[in-house]
């Protein structure tokens, strides 16, 4: 198999003339957990759809674990396991019989399905809920079935739409941590979209940020910070309230901004920008310096940093 | 095929596990049997022989299963993920049809033999021949398939499973009209040559081939139906 799990390139959909996916490229490699991000509307679900060749794209194309969505949907949909923003659960079966039909689509054997199930209602702390409907799960117990759906013909790619929305913050935590112990012990790609820029940080290998069907950036969620945002330093000291100084500072090539608040100054620097330069410059004008501190952006940030720009 | 019996499956587990709940199943059941298969057979026993029950029940009992196919799959948010997995189109709209002929078939089967056992307790032997009983399963069959290609297609283009259900029933209840007012009217006033012509015809044709010839043409038509189905079924067409 390739190391490329996914590759977007230059996907385009409009409909009625307007364009909600607009020349979109990127990929996603093998074994990360990827974060697609945006907000409400930006054209995750779009892209999702072209990806599983539910949609046709205008233009460009999606391959998905070396098979072209357009033309081969079929073996596409066989080995991708989706969770999409309707959980999809049959609510007049049973949890069991839920997953037994998923099974049977996906011609898992009698035994297999049997064991399978087992296995991944247990793991999820639901198999003593097997014979109950599903109408009766809360939103929590209804996403982590559906992930098992998900997950039952054991497929390489895992593609899952917003799957904490609406949960409440230990059930999403709760799903999160399932979601990952499941994809590292099965080896499993997965390809996440969401608003919830928390968690994206703390789950995501790789992410792409995209804004009304177009993409700002793509990278590690840190390179993605240190894209979007400039870093922050924070210095405390004495000797700093004196004009001279201060001025010197922000007339410095490297500084974009600098505020005095007593004895700590705070300065924004310019993308990439050095802190050692300052730092001598300060100690040079008879400034004390006793504590530097330098912050990047964390990536709620960066998302919210980026969407400014991409309005501009 | 596989496939398809594997959604079959499922419809029909879907429809049973909603009807236990309101016990609608077995009502459903009890009102058929009782009225069709017991009340009409002993108030007229001739009912029995009639090709009534294999003509009409298909089309009173698969309204409930095919009105929900695909627009209750849509109301209640399930169709993407299931047009989301490996199934092929073929499969999934095939599924939906043969979950709705055989609850149909089976339905009229029941109701069938319950009214000619009923008819011979009454004290008027009736049995029929093998050549007629397996006309009526084939004709049921073909029936039940009409009436659920019908309802499958109406349910894929209804919004809700209650617009499937209205056009469903509107269709269902023009269609026996049509049949009781519109056809003798039809042949009232056809030109008397024709009719007389028409009518010594049918005196003189073989009843086996005049039904093997109305069950070819259900045949046909049903062969259609669903080539035309399948050929039309699309999951971008689904996608809200």
């Amino acid at each position: 198999m390739s190391t490329t799990v996914i590759r977007v390139e230059h996907l385009c959909k409009s409909f009625n003339g307007s364009r909600a996916v607009d020349d979109l490229s990127f990929e996603v490699p093998a074994g990360v957990v990827f974060g697609f991000l945006g907000p409400n509307g930006a054209g995750k679900t779009t892209t999702i759809r072209m990806m599983l060749g539910l949609l046709e794209p205008t233009a460009g194309g999606v391959s998905v674990l070396g098979f072209d969505a357009r033309t081969q949907a079929e073996r596409v949909r066989e080995r991708v396991g989706v969770l999409l923003e309707n959980d999809g659960l049959y609510d007049r079966l049973t949890a069991y019989d839920n997953l037994d039909y998923y099974g049977e689509i996906y011609r898992l054997s009698l035994v297999e399905r049997r064991t399978r199930i087992q296995g991944l209602l247990e793991h999820l702390e639901l198999w003593q809920h097997r014979k109950e409907k599903a109408r009766v799960f809360s939103k929590g117990m209804r996403q982590k079935l559906a992930l098992a759906r998900a997950l039952l013909h054991r497929p390489p790619l895992l593609i899952l739409d917003e799957p904490t929305t609406g949960l409440d913050a230990l059930s999403a935590v709760s799903l999160r941590e399932d979601l990952l112990n499941l994809a590292r012990s099965e080896g499993v790609t997965v390809f996440l979209t969401t608003h919830n820029l928390a968690e994206a940080g703390k789950v995501c290998d790789r992410a792409a940020v995209i804004r009304r069907g177009r993409l700002l950036a793509e990278g590690s969620p840190g390179d993605i910070s240190a894209m979007a945002s400039r870093p922050r330093v924070e210095i405390e000291g004495r000797g700093f309230n004196d004009g001279i100084v201060l001025s010197a500072i922000r007339g410095n090539p490297l500084v974009e901004s600098a505020t005095l608040d007593g004895e700590r100054l705070a300065i924004d620097l310019k993308g990439g920008g050095s802190i050692a330069p300052i730092v001598a410059l300060l100690v040079g004008r008879g400034a004390e310096i006793e504590q530097v501190r330098k912050h990047g952006a964390d990536l709620e940030e960066a998302f919210v940093s980026l969407l400014k720009e991409g309005d501009r | 095929m596989r496939d398809t019996l594997v959604v079959a499956k499922k419809e029909l587990k879907e429809f049973v596990a909603f009807a236990e709940s309101k016990r609608g199943l077995t009502v459903q059941i009890l009102i058929f049997v009782g009225w069709l298969g017991i009340f009409m057979p002993l108030q007229e026993p001739d009912f029995a022989k009639t090709p009534w029950l294999t003509v009409f029940l298909p089309l009173m009992v698969t309204g409930g299963v095919v009105a929900d196919s695909f627009a209750g799959e849509r109301e209640r948010k399930t169709l993407e993920t299931l047009l989301a997995t490996r199934l092929p189109d073929r499969s999934i709209y095939a599924g939906k049809v043969l979950a709705a002929v055989v609850y149909a078939w089976l339905m009229t089967t029941l109701v069938s033999t319950i009214s000619i056992i009923v008819v011979n307790l009454g004290g008027k032997p009736y049995v029929p021949s093998f050549a007629g009983i397996i006309s009526r399963l084939v004709a049921a069959a073909l029936v039940s398939a009409l009436v659920a290609l019908i309802g499958v297609n109406i349910s894929l283009r209804a919004k809700s499973v209650r617009e499937a259900q209205q056009t469903l029933s509107l269709l269902f209840v023009l269609a026996p009209l049509s049949l009781t007012f519109l056809l003798p009217a039809a042949i009232r006033h056809m030109p008397a040559g024709l009719r007389s012509s028409m009518s010594r015809g049918l005196e003189s044709a073989n009843p086996l081939a005049v039904g093997g010839a109305l069950m070819a043409i259900l045949a046909a038509l049903d062969a259609a139906l669903l080539a035309g189905g399948i050929r039309g079924f699309r999951r971008s067409r689904l996608i809200p």
